[in-house]
């Protein structure tokens, strides 16, 4: 396993409540090697969610560590851990959070609003260039309101890959779209992470799309299946 | 893309949402400059008028005495620039020849061509010497036009002393019927003055030859107005340069007697146009011969009815009606008899001595009279014991010991004598003229001048009131000519003497009126104090509003930071835009400012007319207070939105994704954690409460008023604490309809934050409205008693020319009343009458700050009598709590002088509490400090201060009588008695009004400006009632899906709009509650205390109304909500 890839240690997570802590993961551990894609299932509310935004760095876990690229992105300072997961992560959720006043091709560029010394114009370029590769070159200038759930769910997907990340996460991005869509959404992400090397996590109800990626695992009461090989992969 | 971008095309998208914060950022902006340009506008509209006023003068010279017009001239000559022209100012009544409309306090401007140049009135309307020309405030009282006749009363001051045995008391008063010429407006001239006040004074304006001739005092004035002097000081300086003798009112007649065979002895007497050398000169002069080193001697001359042997039979020889002097014995001054003359002895002349058949060691008695303050004269006797008989020549030969008198030196004859006393001119005998023919007015008896201020001018009697010599003979020294030391003598005295201490006092108007016109009441200060709520309101309003767009966006935030976006550039992209829509708003705020500012001023001059009296008000757009205030309204809105920000803090990313509402994402440690700071601040706000309300017990004054205020405000945030804790608890859900509104109070608790902000915002404007509102009083019933504002006394008269005579007496109501069929009704009702020493009305009538107030004199009768309510008192012993009105009895070792006043005046005008000092003028020009040892409450005393008459007296000898009758007529008799008294002192310009209607007249300015900071809650409390509506809109918005659901389950859209309406019923109601409860918790001690009827009824009232238009406002905001299909929000979700 080399240390470019994502590792995951022992993660717990308990969430305060009114009453007793809920524990929601009891120890994951798994991890992926750079341009490999990881599908996780399980249940609803079995805590996938969790998992990623933990992973994500959204969230911290109670305990066990996360290694990305070869770092503990939790020992960073607030704005250092927005830089880094600014640099390094994309996410796409099973909503697409596209700020309804702006153009598709601005909700691209939204991650790059975070960086201070980066090119207005080259990320222009290279947004108008993912959204052709999502086949949304002539939308670039349509507000969301004005595009369907798959065409905003792939415009999500261009915002996640503007800053070329190195861990793309993506929570039920086909969870809205129908089946045909789903496949070509699916196919669209793991191909996008293979082309750049990036690890790929795809939390997902649908077995179908588990099946286009490298490896499939299954969280059950709070822990990881071990990670089921595609044949073939 | 750029940030800036992003930003905009947020405010742009968001542009309704943004609308609405905005306008919160307009509000507080146009608040706070309003507050401040109303503020400034108030103030400069009073500069303008005070400067209007004046006409262009900076100074003035005052006097209570008439000095030489040439005085002016001299002075002029002084100063290249200098303008200095004379006038005789007066206060009297006015009444039209031909109708019954009668006017009191009217300013008579009597001057001549200089004077009406430099005060810029235009030559075609100055008054010719048989005509007035009035202006428009008389016009109006009288009804008077130009062509008609009217009839002026003014009692000029008298040269001696009224109230002194001397001074005439017969006829001060001068009626002059003259034709109205002109009518002048209000402005300009017209309504000049030397002591603005925001009305404009009733004035009549006459030429001064004419006004002089008519009272026998040519070349006579009172006044000089002054411009292009530097400084008081200056003037100051000049007119102790200038001032002679004369203008002192001091006159310095050489003597010679012969001591001996061929020898003569040169002297010269100094002697005052009063009679009596006042206090101050006779200081001065003896300061003066003592530097000049010219011997002095002091005497004191009296007139004696009779001189007699003791215990002779009536029938006995007597000598009727001789002067007696008290001379001290000093060489060079040749000695009456040889040696010293003990206390209690006389020595008469031969003449005298044979009269009587006296010889030394007989006793004889003197007779004289004694004039009483209140005008009664009285008969007194001493004895005496003859020490000597001296030949009538030499030293006993000198009519230098007797001030010259008119009426009586220049008689004739005895019996032409005039004196201002009875005489009985059958006791004049012809040998009393013979030696009136012979000797004149040369003294029959001597005495030692201990013996004689004894007898006339005992301090303790209040006979040294006007002073205690007649005259200071000075005499060369030794082989130097007399001329040489009057000459050394006077001059030393004119530098001993300021022009102060004899009564010229310069006052710089100019200074003076500017001062006052920057104090004002405060109103100004006030209403700013006031609209801090509204500022405030307008705040919470911001904030609620700022809140409710963030909260809309909060996903939006939770996706920049999951994009990497560092939460402190997610946060500035948020404040970048909320302080672009708060700068837009403050901005827009400017213009509404002016807007406000106006209607203000415009309801100040018409609708709240009351409290300030005039329609003078105009708006001043002032570019500092605009810059200002919207800098201020900025800053506020800035820190509006930052805390607004608050409302991102702690929540994780995936929180604002899942957009779940903060107060559902707390966990039992941060909700025990919030319980405890909510405690926490409950004891502390508690025990701020607790402290301010003992701390209150304990002051007075404005500080007491504020601790109210701020007990108050403490009160209000335990109660909205307590309010926030209950309603985070959740309640079980009964079912049926009650169920319904449960439901709603639980969900007023999801949104918690929002729900206490619009709640506070509600009590915060409730507490103004109700605090105000509970301030606001009637005089009640209870004003008539004895303890209350009238001290029981139904009646009050004020009079334009003082009375001479005490009415409270018997002897005083023959000389005043006269005999007729209301004689007796008058006679059977109580009067008590006091000084008046005329100055600044000091009550809220007054919008500029009093600089030197008006001061009665309270009689030893009224303080016996006692009565008023106090609001404070610094009594000390029993006596003094059972009748507080003895501390103005009491003495202060540093000299000042107890006085009370009204609680208003002192507190709010004067701006000082119980133990305060107000310092002013005596009438030797001296500083007097008066001393606040008593705080009356609602009482009718507000316009002066109150003194006792004994130190009124010492203090300010040459005010002469009374002007203040309180009367204690019957309630059922009291409108006949009023009649019956305006008639009988008809002449005296006697004023009558129910004490009722003078504390009522005060309590109008009260209760308008009460009206004016409750306006300002109300408007607090439409932007609770906006915001209310806001955080409806918002909720049922974000709540479509759920509302919706119940209605899928068979709700109706009125059982879904109850629920709604039942959590902002929970806001209102709960807000109304707790400011109302607040509000009345921290007035109750003052109304209490003052015993003041509370308007509970019209209160309750304004609430249920807020209550109606709250809950009006929600429901039009949740059918608006609820207006489109509510089942198609499931579908969209
Ligand atoms: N902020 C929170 N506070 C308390 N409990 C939470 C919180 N977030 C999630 N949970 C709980 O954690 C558990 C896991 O939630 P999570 O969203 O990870 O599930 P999930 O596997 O993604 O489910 P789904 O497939 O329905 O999306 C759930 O039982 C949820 O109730
Ligand atoms: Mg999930």
């Amino acid at each position: 396993m080399s240390a470019a890839g994502l590792l995951v240690r022992d993660l717990t997570r308990e969430y305060a409540t009114r009453g007793e802590p809920l524990r929601v993961l009891r120890g994951v551990s798994f991890s992926v090697e750079p341009g490999r894609s990881l599908a996780i299932m399980g249940p609803s509310g079995c805590g996938k969610s969790t998992l990623l935004h933990i992973v994500g760095t959204l969230a911290a876990p109670t305990s066990g560590s996360v290694r990305i690229a070869g770092g503990d992105p939790f020992v960073l300072a607030e704005s250092d851990l927005a830089r880094f997961r600014n640099a390094t992560i994309g996410f796409v959720f099973q909503e697409h959070y596209l700020l309804p006043q702006c153009t598709a091709l601005e909700n691209v560029l939204i991650p790059t609003l975070a960086q201070r010394a980066s090119s207005a114009h080259d990320a222009e370029v290279r947004a108008r260039a993912l959204l052709a590769r999502v086949g949304l070159a002539e939308r670039a200038d349509h507000f969301p309101a004005e595009l369907s759930g798959g065409e905003r769910q792939r415009v999500a997907i261009a915002r996640a890959l503007i800053n070329a990340p190195t861990l793309l996460l993506a929570d039920e991005p086909t969870g809205n779209l129908d089946e045909e869509f789903a496949s070509e959404i699916a196919a669209l992400l793991i191909g996008a992470a293979r082309d750049a090397g990036a690890v790929l996590l795809i939390v997902t109800h649908s077995r179908a799309l588990a099946a286009l990626c490298d490896a499939v695992c299954e969280l059950r009461r709070g822990r990881l299946t071990e990670p089921g090989q595609r044949a073939g992969a | 893309m750029r940030r800036r971008t992003l930003i905009l095309r947020s405010v742009r998208y968001y542009a309704r949402t943004h609308a609405a914060a905005a306008a919160g950022a307009l509000v507080g902006c146009a608040a706070l400059c309003g507050a401040l340009l109303v503020g400034t506008s108030v103030s400069a509209s009073l500069r303008a008028v005070a400067l209007e006023r004046l006409c262009g003068l900076e100074h003035a010279v005052e006097s209570s005495r008439l000095f030489d017009a040439r005085l002016a001239r001299d002075l002029a000559a002084r100063w290249p620039n200098a303008e200095v022209a004379a006038a005789l100012l007066l206060r009297g009544g006015a009444q039209s020849a031909a109708g019954p409309q009668r006017s009191g306090k009217v300013q008579i401007v009597a001057a001549g061509a200089d004077f009406w140049r430099l005060v810029g009135l235009p030559s075609e309307v100055t008054p010719p010497s048989d005509g007035a020309v009035i202006n428009q405030a008389l016009a109006d009282e009288l009804h008077a036009a130009a062509g008609d006749e009217i009839l002026l009363r003014v009692a000029p001051p008298a040269v001696i002393p009224s109230e002194s045995l001397m001074g005439r008391r017969d006829a001060p008063i001068q009626t002059l019927r003259v034709r109205v010429t002109a009518v002048l407006p209000d402005r300009g001239p017209g309504a000049f003055e030397l002591s603005p006040s925001q009305r404009p004074p009733r004035s009549a304006f006459l030429d001064l030859a004419e006004i002089q001739r008519r009272i026998r005092r040519p070349d006579q004035v009172n006044t000089l107005a002054v411009r292009g002097v530097a400084s008081a000081e200056e003037l100051r300086g000049g007119l102790h340069a200038c001032a002679t003798p004369a203008d002192h009112g001091l006159r310095i007649a050489p003597h010679a007697l012969a001591p001996a065979e061929g020898a003569t002895f040169e002297y010269a007497a100094l002697e005052s146009e009063q009679m009596v050398l006042p206090a101050a000169v006779e200081r001065a002069a003896l300061e003066a011969a003592r530097q000049a080193g010219v011997p002095t001697s002091r005497v004191l001359t009296y007139l004696a009815n009779t001189i007699r042997r003791a215990g002779a039979a009536p029938d006995a020889a007597s000598v009727p009606y001789s002067i007696v002097s008290a001379v001290e014995t000093a060489p060079p001054f040749p000695p009456i008899a040889p040696g010293e003359l003990p206390i209690g002895q006389a020595v008469l002349n031969d003449w005298t001595a044979e009269r009587l058949a006296a010889r030394p060691g007989d006793a004889i008695e003197i007779t004289y009279y004694m004039l009483d303050p209140g005008g009664r004269l009285r008969t007194e006797t001493r004895a005496l014991i003859v020490a000597a008989v001296v030949p009538l020549s030499a030293a006993a030969a000198d009519r230098g010991l007797t001030p010259a008198y008119p009426g009586i030196n220049d008689a004739r004859r005895m019996s032409d004598w005039d004196p201002p006393f009875p005489i009985d001119y059958r006791r004049i005998g012809s040998d009393d003229e013979e030696y009136w023919d012979a000797h004149g007015t040369t003294p029959k008896l001597f005495i030692s001048l201990q013996t004689g201020q004894a007898f006339w001018a005992a301090e303790e009697h209040g006979a040294a009131r006007f002073g205690r010599l007649t005259s200071i003979r000075i005499a060369a020294r030794a082989g130097e000519a007399l001329a040489a030391a009057v000459a050394r003598f006077e001059k030393q005295l004119l530098a001993e003497l300021p022009a102060e201490s004899t009564g010229l006092l310069v006052r710089p108007v100019r200074e003076s009126a500017l001062a006052g016109a920057r104090g004002a009441t405060d109103f100004a200060g006030l209403f700013i104090g006031f609209s801090m709520f509204l500022i405030a309101s307008a705040a919470l309003l911001l904030v609620l509003l700022q809140r409710l767009s963030i909260e809309q966006r909060s996903r939006e935030v939770g996706l920049l930071l999951a994009v990497g976006t560092p939460p402190r550039v997610a946060r500035r992209l948020l404040l970048a835009e909320g302080a672009a829509v708060a700068a837009v708003g403050s901005l827009l705020g400017v213009p509404a400012a002016v807007g406000y500012a106006w209607l203000m001023l415009a309801g100040l001059r018409t609708l709240w007319r009351g409290a300030v009296g005039t329609s003078r008000l105009g708006l001043h757009v002032s570019a500092a207070d605009l810059a200002f205030g919207t800098v201020a309204a900025l800053a506020v809105a800035l820190l509006a939105t930052l805390w607004s920000l608050r409302a991102l803090r702690a929540r994780s990313t995936s929180d604002l994704l899942a957009g779940r509402a903060p107060e559902t994402t707390l966990d039992r440690h941060q909700l025990a954690a919030r319980a405890y700071r909510r405690g926490l601040w409950r004891i502390v706000s508690g025990a701020a409460a607790i402290a301010a309300l003992s701390g209150s017990m304990l002051t007075d004054g404005a500080t007491r008023a504020g601790l109210f205020f701020a007990a108050g405000g403490a009160l209000l945030a335990v109660l909205l604490l307590t309010l926030a804790g209950r309603t985070q608890q959740r309640s079980t859900l009964p079912s049926g309809r009650g169920g319904l509104t449960r439901l709603g109070f639980r969900n007023a608790a999801r949104r918690h934050d929002r729900t206490m902000l619009t709640t506070s915002l509600i009590a915060c404007a409730t507490f103004l409205v109700v605090a105000v509102g509970a301030s606001r009083h009637q005089p009640g019933a209870d004003a008539l008693r004895r303890d209350g504002g009238t001290g029981g006394f139904a009646l009050l008269a004020e009079t334009d020319v003082p009375l001479l005579y005490d009415p409270s007496t018997p002897e005083g109501r023959d000389e005043l009343f006269p005999s007729g069929p209301d004689r007796a009704a008058l006679d059977s009702t109580p009067i008590y009458a006091l000084r008046r020493r005329p100055g600044d009305d000091a009550s809220c009538l007054n919008l500029f700050r009093p600089t030197a107030p008006a001061i009665l004199g309270v009689p030893p009768a009224l303080i016996a009598r006692g009565g008023f309510s106090f609001a404070a008192t610094r009594a000390t012993t029993p006596g003094q709590r059972a009748n507080p009105w003895t501390l103005l009895d009491s003495t202060f070792a540093d000299g000042a002088i107890p006085a009370f006043g009204d609680y208003n005046t002192v507190v709010w005008l004067l701006h000082l509490g119980l133990g305060g000092d107000v310092t002013v003028r005596d009438d030797a020009g001296r500083e007097v400090r008066l001393r606040i040892v008593g705080l009356l409450s609602g009482s009718i005393f507000q316009s002066e201060l109150l003194v006792s008459e004994r130190n009124f007296l010492t203090r300010f000898p040459q005010q002469p009588g009374y002007s203040v009758l309180l009367i204690d007529a019957p309630a059922a008799t009291a409108g006949a008695a009023a009649g019956q008294l305006e008639n009988a002192l008809g002449s005296y310009g006697c004023d009558v009004t129910p004490s009722l209607d003078r504390i009522a007249s005060y309590l109008v300015v009260e209760n308008t400006y009460l009206s004016t900071f409750q306006m300002l809650g109300g408007l607090g409390l439409l932007l609770g009632t906006l915001g209310t509506a806001a955080v409806v809109l918002r909720n049922v918005l974000e709540r479509r899906g759920e509302l919706a659901l119940l209605a899928a389950c068979g709700y109706t859209r009125a059982d879904v709009r109850r629920v709604v309406l039942s959590e902002s019923a929970l806001m209102i109601v709960g807000g109304l509650a707790c400011g109302a409860l607040a509000a009345v918790l921290a007035t109750l001690p003052n109304a209490i205390s003052n015993a003041r009827h509370v308007p509970w009824a019209s209160l309750l009232g304004l609430l249920a109304l807020v209550a109606a238009a709250g809950l009006g406002a929600a429901w039009a905001a949740a059918s608006a909500a609820l207006r489109a299909p509510l089942l198609s929000a499931l579908r969209t979700n």
